[in-house]
């Protein structure tokens, strides 16, 4: 039986529409199941627990990547039922997208067909402390919520004004990096289509991408390749991969971390791979 | 996506230039080095030195191609070459070896498995 959960956003007159059409096509496909909404005096939370109380196995949030974050998190801090036994979709709506381009789940009502069709994939997941992520953690440059312009993409004139420090990664306890910091990135699962190397969400490891400062001049070419992933041809940046890694700054002022797009902390942090931790439905056009 | 554009996409390992890194740098996959490195190397495949790479380090490899500086010695499965920018400071062990003119080697050479190999000559008798 799937339920489905409408973020609060949705509530808005412009996105009257497109819920009727998406409620239409799943009533077409035959997989309509019961629906909540995320209401002042009703979170997302709450919402979920009441759902996996009563026995649903499948939860689809209806949003964007955010909705999709907080049920996945009440899902894996709840132990009502074995996440074995709950399957995770999603309905993009809006923008943030990144999870559900990551996933293979098309904005809209095509997003219907991929649940529908029902391929469900168990995926590792990344955890900062005690945070999990899906797509990607990012320390430096992109690590705060400022370094990111209104949609979404770095931000070229904070990327000029940003001072790299030394920082200091210790990989699986086996050795240790320390450079003068652009961007450090933490990718378990890739979100964008330039994506190079495509991460593996199935193989235990997290891909790390450390890149050392660059010249003024030479950031515009290179922030684009950062945003769209494209490492391999990212200069200055060493790629390694690994279960654990341990960061620290040589210095006393502490870098902030971001992952999926929201902060969730400063450094000294661990991050590192949780394996075959989440049962998701993903579509055809999924980076995996 | 196919297992075969999996293996095609796997990561490799590169520690850039400006990179230090310390310890024991073990990998599955093709490494590639242009930074400085002190501790042990050692993959399963191949590894390339850049022209810029320090390496202070036992490195233990399938094929070897130095382009950089090494200190310590050098195991390659297969070939190693060093390239007229390459500089080694250890002993080298490989099947293959090639050095380019101007590299520069400070240490003894060993070939395992040519001392073992016999040439068998057949010598065809002929009846006066």
């Amino acid at each position: 039986m799937y339920y489905y959960i409408y973020d609060s956003f949705l509530e808005k007159p412009k996105y009257r529409k497109i819920l009727d059409r998406i409620e239409i096509r799943l009533a077409d496909l035959g997989i309509a199941g019961e629906t909540s909404k995320v209401r002042p005096l009703r979170n997302m939370e709450e919402i979920v627990l009441e759902g996996l109380s009563e026995d649903r196995s499948t939860i689809i949030a209806v949003g964007n990547d955010h909705t999709f974050k907080k049920i996945a998190n009440t899902v894996l801090n709840q132990n009502k039922k074995p996440l074995s036994k709950i399957t995770l979709g999603l309905i993009p709506i809006s923008k943030p997208n990144s999870i559900g381009e990551a996933i293979g789940a098309q904005i809209g009502e095509l997003a219907c067909d991929t649940i529908s069709s029902r391929i469900v994939k168990l995926i590792d997941l990344g955890k900062i402390n005690r945070e999990y992520f899906l797509t990607r953690a990012l320390i430096g440059f992109g690590g705060r919520k400022q370094d990111l312009d209104k949609k979404g993409n770095f931000s070229l004139l904070r990327a000029l004004r940003y001072h790299p420090r030394e920082i200091i990664l210790d990989l699986d306890g086996k050795f240790q990096i320390r450079l003068d910091l652009f961007q450090a990135a933490f990718i378990n699962l890739s979100s964008h289509k330039g994506a190079d190397p495509c991460a593996n969400p199935e193989d235990g490891l997290l891909n790390i991408f450390v890149t050392s400062k660059y010249q003024k001049f030479s950031l515009t070419k290179n922030l684009k390749l950062a945003d769209n992933e494209a490492y391999y041809s990212l200069p200055k940046t060493s790629i390694f991969q690994a279960k654990k890694v341990e960061v620290s700054s040589a210095a006393k002022k502490p870098f902030s971390v971001m992952a999926d797009n929201q902060k969730v902390g400063r450094t000294p942090v661990t991050i590192q791979a949780v394996p075959q931790k989440l049962r998701v439905i993903v579509g055809k056009t999924r980076m995996f | 996506m196919s297992d075969k554009k999996l293996e095609e996409n796997q990561a490799e390992t590169i520690v850039g230039p400006s990179v230090k890194v310390e310890g024991e740098l073990t990998s599955q996959g093709n490494v590639r080095i242009d930074g400085q490195v002190a501790g042990n190397i050692q993959t399963t495949q191949n590894l390339a030195v850049g022209e810029q790479a320090v390496i202070s380090a036992n490195v233990k490899a399938t094929n070897v191609v130095i382009a950089g500086k090494v200190k310590g010695n050098v195991t390659a499965e297969e070939a190693l070459e060093i390239t007229e920018t390459g500089q080694v400071e250890g002993d080298i062990t490989a099947k293959i070896i090639s050095i380019a003119p101007g590299a520069v080697l400070r240490g003894q050479c060993q070939m395992p498995g040519q001392e073992d190999q016999e040439t068998e000559i057949e010598v065809e008798q002929t009846e006066n």
